[in-house]
């Protein structure tokens, strides 16, 4: 009996182990939705339909509408996960049009932990936010995806001091692998996404323009990690000028 | 010799009278009772769906009386639903009735495999900015939403939710709650009955300012039970059968 039982922990032992052993590896998909879903007419179907054929794992938004006058009062986000099977996390920026703007995330595993915080550095336009979530996966690894969406505004010092909001926000607080995914609205040679590779992997470096969607010239769509060793088994940009402006980045990462 | 006899005697007699009256055991931390004259307006009402039986809360009958409920009944601040389990990849039914009744849905697992999760999902309405969680896999989940309840004055509140199903937890439940009483947090949850009595004697020794709720029901394989700091307290549960779903209506009030 005693033999049973101690063979039946060392088992446990072994197979947890093996499970904790596991890399981590997650596909990603980063949409930006432009004012709110309006190329698609509001239409959650649509971009279901485009997100399902990538079958990502998260999904991040940005410029995604709550409850707006011009989305037909609708939460796009929570009709997106009924339709595709995942759990819904709203960030909101700022309120607007009667409703709320900001970014958001579809997970296909619940999390235990979310947060969003907001900020307008002076000289911004418009308040803006990074929404983030942890997760725990089917192999019990941890994860952290944050989405964010930087100023658009001329001078760098805004998006940067945004980013080092960002970064007392997440990094500092815990040892899970981190992803940041979203727009920068900054050119991999800018001093912003210089400012952000003090911290932060480009894991999707060399990779394609992502704007505009119909004729992409610029790359300011990002996938950044930290700490820098996740590996990219695939980054593919893809482009619906259907349903935006931008193209959308489909990534599938892995940390060790 | 006669003053060794007396002390000797002195002694002796003090340590029969000690024999007689025993130092009182130390039961652990007790609550302060709570006044008995309750202020309405700070009354606020959760209410709690479970069968407490172990089983999934939701079969073929479905739950749009849930759904008729929550939009038709502003006054409830949260909604907990027991055991609202998913299957990953497939619409949740707590992310479903969050979308039907236009309110924010949060799910806190208890247990998952690669392809269905278990766990109690939290319907509110407004954006949640914090949802604060921990997350050890094969030891403890737990999460909850911080909102603004609106009670005789605006009190910032944690909603969380979590399940207990083995002593092992209580270490890991109790540390996921140090700062219960600096936070206004109320933790409502079940709790397998078998275990129920020994979480009350766990928490008497190992932290104080807390009332703890538990419902008593030794029948069912779990109870419910409410946890918060000692400047709230539950004056009510009232069963209701409204729907096809067990649910519990709390009334809780911030004593302040």
């Amino acid at each position: 009996m005693i033999l049973n039982k101690s063979l039946w922990l060392i088992c446990w032992v072994m197979a947890s182990s093996a499970l904790m052993g596991q890399s981590l590896s997650l596909r990603v998909m980063s949409m930006n939705m432009r004012e709110g879903g309006e190329p698609a007419n509001y239409n959650a179907e649509a971009y279901s339909n485009c997100i399902r054929q990538y079958n990502p794992d998260v999904v991040v938004f940005q410029e995604m509408d709550n409850f707006t006058n011009r989305n037909g009062k609708k939460d796009l986000l929570s009709e997106m996960a009924v339709r595709l099977g995942m759990f819904p996390y709203y960030g909101k920026a700022f309120s607007y049009g009667g409703g709320d703007y900001g970014n958001a995330i579809l997970s296909k595993y619940p999390f235990y932990n979310a947060q969003t915080i907001t900020a307008k550095p002076a000289g911004a336009n418009e308040i803006r936010s990074c929404a983030w979530i942890d997760i725990v996966m089917p192999n019990k690894r941890k994860v952290r995806v944050a989405v964010t969406h930087l100023d658009v505004a001329s001078d760098s010092q805004v998006r940067i001091s945004m980013l080092a909001t960002i970064n007392k926000s997440i990094l500092n607080e815990n040892a899970l692998p981190i992803l940041l995914i979203g727009d920068f609205n900054a050119t991999p040679d800018s001093d912003t996404m210089q400012y952000a590779k003090f911290k932060w992997q480009d894991i999707g470096a060399g990779t394609g323009n992502t704007i505009p969607s119909n004729n992409p010239g610029s790359r300011i769509d990002y996938v950044m990690g930290n700490p820098s060793n996740w590996i990219k088994k695939s980054y593919d940009i893809v482009c619906y000028p259907g349903l935006s402006d931008h193209c959308f980045i489909v990534a599938e990462v892995e940390y060790p | 010799m006669t003053s060794i006899i007396i002390v000797t005697a002195i002694t002796t007699g003090f340590l029969f009278s000690s024999c007689d009256n025993p130092a009182e055991e130390d039961k652990g931390y007790e609550a302060p009772a709570p006044p008995t004259e309750i202020n309405t307006r700070n009354v606020l009402e959760l209410e709690f769906y479970s069968k407490l039986n172990g089983e999934s809360l939701f079969d073929n009958t479905g739950y749009q009386t849930i759904i008729d409920n929550i939009s038709n009944n502003t006054k409830t601040l949260a909604y907990f639903f027991d055991r609202s389990d998913a299957v990953i990849g497939e619409t949740s039914p707590i992310v479903d009735i969050g979308w039907k009744t236009k309110t924010k849905s949060f799910f806190v697992q208890n247990d998952y495999t690669d392809t269905s999760i278990q766990g109690t999902g939290i319907i509110v309405r407004p954006i949640i900015n914090n949802f604060e969680g921990t997350g050890i896999p094969d030891t403890l989940f737990v999460g909850g939403c911080t909102l603004m309840a609106p009670l005789g004055k605006a009190v910032t509140l944690t909603l969380s939710t979590c399940q207990l199903n083995d002593k092992y937890q209580f270490a890991a439940f109790v540390k996921a709650l140090q700062n219960l009483a600096n936070n206004n947090k109320l933790i409502l949850g079940t709790i397998k009955s078998n275990i129920a009595n020994d979480l009350a004697q766990y928490l008497k020794t190992n932290m104080k300012d807390f009332r703890l709720y538990e419902s008593d029901n030794q029948e069912k394989p779990y109870q419910l039970f409410v946890l918060s700091p000692v400047s709230f307290v539950v004056r009510a549960v009232i069963f209701e059968n409204n729907t096809n779903i067990p649910a519990y209506k709390f009334q809780i009030e911030y004593l302040n």
